[in-house]
């Protein structure tokens, strides 16, 4: 799947829900079921600094293929990069 | 303000117009001058009772959340409250908040010294002021029930 086709089955997704709460148990839910960074790549090197959440992003070239894997102290914050690193 | 400019020099009009360069606040002066009016029509003492008043309702209201925890709780204190409920992250809620159109502030309010010392990432802070009400805290604690329920 190339990194439209992505988004765009990520937007249909999201046309399903009928409100903020179904939309955001969504997210949460994809923040829960995001697989765990490995502790060992929770660095300052790979910490996004913001002043809300703390989010490390950790990037891996895998059979010529660019693979990350993320996690945050906030859920949401996680849910939202699960969506980023689908793509 | 200048006084006169050309190219071999440059002369400044005499202080305090010497750093008042520009168009002046005039809108900005009326805006103060209304806010003053209004503050005054009311007293402030009046102000500062209802305000006082209204802090005690709501860090009463809030202290009936399950899980809740202040971060400050000094006896004498303004209507900035500071909080965390159980493990959720701030920033959590504060989302969870807005969505239901309630206006907070999270994160380390640029006191990262302090979060670090009460070991937290930092806070939801509702902040009140006169022109609130016993209403407004009584959704602000059903938005952060169901902020927090959702975050299951």
């Amino acid at each position: 799947m190339t990194i439209k086709e992505q988004q765009d089955r990520i937007i249909e997704d999201f046309e399903v829900f009928g409100d903020w709460m179904e939309k955001y148990e969504y997210i949460i839910q994809l923040g829960k079921d995001l697989p765990l960074i490995d502790p060992k790549y929770k660095t300052d090197d790979n910490l996004i600094r913001g002043c809300q959440s703390k989010v490390w992003l950790h990037a891996e070239l895998q059979d010529g293929k660019l693979v990350f894997t993320a996690d945050s102290d906030a859920v949401i914050t996680k849910g939202l990069v699960s969506l980023v690193i689908q793509c | 303000m200048i006084k006169q400019v050309t190219f071999e020099r440059t002369t400044y009009a005499d202080v305090p117009l010497k750093f008042e360069a520009g168009t002046p606040a005039i809108c900005e002066a009326i805006g103060l001058g209304a806010a003053v009016a209004w503050v005054n029509k009311i007293g402030i003492h009046k102000i500062q009772a209802y305000e006082h008043q209204l802090t005690e309702y709501a860090v009463g209201a809030l202290k009936q959340i399950e899980g809740i925890r202040f971060i400050g709780e000094a006896k004498h204190r303004s209507g900035a409250i500071s909080f965390l409920v159980g493990d959720t992250h701030p920033s959590d809620v504060g989302v969870l908040l807005d969505q239901q159109g309630i206006a907070v502030r999270t994160g380390h309010h640029c006191t990262q010294p302090l979060c670090d010392r009460f070991g937290i990432p930092g806070t939801v802070r509702a902040s009140l002021a006169v022109y609130n009400t016993t209403d407004d805290i009584d959704k602000l604690v059903e938005g952060v029930r169901k902020a927090v329920t959702l975050l299951g």
